[in-house]
């Protein structure tokens, strides 16, 4: 490369960062206000905006998908797993109960089925109701969900008597409180990342609580 | 039968067998039986009895004999009667162990206390819903896994 080549490059490589760095300075603090990572992690995307996350990890890995019915109102579906073993599909909605420039706040009402198989059979109707609460400031976004989980066993007795079988049924009942501490992270406006930790009390209070991480990737749009 | 209806009876058989966690089978027994003593052995004292199923299920070294499902007590050597449920999930056959509770203490041969009598027998017949047995209650201080055969 000659002298005026070198020159040349040099003053492109300068202007390229000069003017980079004068549009960071330019952007704004928040440069999306809303974003993939703030509904998936807050919940609750607006009228026709939609998420879909994939959050990994141990023991609970979790799909969602959220998509905006109104401003205030959306359709969720999601399915967890834990360990491959425990699995719960879940159809539900979620209502932002406040919005602030740092602040949102959301609950969620989701019911669907419980399928377990391991030493232990549970199988049964599941609901949950649970909080989230996300802080946004800039690209990143921690947040708090804090839930409580239901999910109705069904037993069956058969007893056979000299008279006949008398068959009866039975209803246990498994109570999970659940909470979650996390950060996302807006790569762009569509396509984000969280990073949390799981406090999942399955059969609470008979049980030992297990805490988790999770790694999530979340995708967005139309809004 | 429609083929709406087949689809809804496929849905409800397909609901109610997803949603059952444990299936508990017990099988009704009312079981006749006559607690002994031998010739000349004091007989004070309430008798515990305990019902087990005679072998276990399981795999391998997992199968074992013996597996209390009830305890009963009853008043004292003679003529007993009682109603049990067996768990059929649980094993094959049906055993009776008993032991004479000689001080009034509710343990078999505590320490420092005298030696009360027990003993064990295999009902013969089951399943049925109507069983008998005869049990003497003649070697002292042995559990029912040392009694069986």
């Amino acid at each position: 490369m000659n002298m005026r080549g070198a020159l040349t490059f040099g003053a492109c490589a300068i202007a390229t960062i000069l003017g980079a760095s004068e549009a960071a300075a330019a952007e704004p603090r928040t440069p999306f206000p809303e974003h993939a990572a703030l509904d998936a992690v807050g919940g609750s995307p607006a009228k026709g905006a939609y998420v879909l996350s994939a959050q990994g990890g141990w023991p609970f890995s979790f799909l969602r998908a959220q998509v905006g019915l109104s401003d205030r109102i959306t359709l969720q579906s999601e399915l967890e797993s834990a360990v491959g073993r425990r699995y719960r599909p879940m159809l539900g909605i979620g209502v932002r109960l406040a919005e602030a420039t740092h602040v949102r706040l959301t609950g969620e009402f989701l019911a669907g089925w419980l399928f377990q198989r391991s030493e232990e059979y549970r199988r049964g109707p599941n609901g949950e109701l649970r909080f989230r609460l996300a802080i946004p400031a800039g690209r990143f976004v921690p947040y708090l969900v804090l839930g409580t989980r239901h999910a109705f066993l069904p037993d069956l007795l058969t007893i056979e008597r000299a008279s006949g079988t008398e068959t009866s049924w039975s209803v246990r009942h498994e109570w999970t409180p659940w909470a979650t501490l996390g950060l996302g992270f807006a790569i762009s406006r569509r396509i984000g990342l969280d990073l949390g930790i799981n406090y999942g009390w399955v059969g609470a209070p008979d049980t030992i609580a297990l805490p988790g991480v999770h790694l999530g990737l979340h995708f967005g749009g139309d809004r | 039968m429609s083929r709406a209806r087949l689809v809804f009876a496929g849905a409800l058989v397909f609901v109610l067998a997803g949603c059952i966690n444990e299936e508990t089978h017990l099988y009704e027994i009312e079981i006749d039986g006559q607690v002994a003593v031998p010739n000349g052995a004091p007989s004070a004292g309430a008798v515990h009895l305990e019902f087990h199923v005679a072998k276990t299920f399981g795999e391998g070294d997992l199968e074992h004999p013996l597996g209390v499902f009830e305890r009963r007590t009853v008043a004292g050597v003679g003529p007993v009667r009682e109603t049990v449920l067996y768990p059929l999930d649980e094993g094959d056959g049906l055993v009776v162990f008993g032991w004479l509770d000689s001080d009034g203490d509710g343990v078999h041969c505590a320490p420092g206390q005298i030696e009360e009598p027990s003993g064990l027998v295999k009902v013969a017949g089951f399943p049925a819903h109507a069983l008998s047995f005869s049990l003497t209650l003649r070697t002292p201080c042995v559990g029912p896994e040392s009694l069986y055969p």
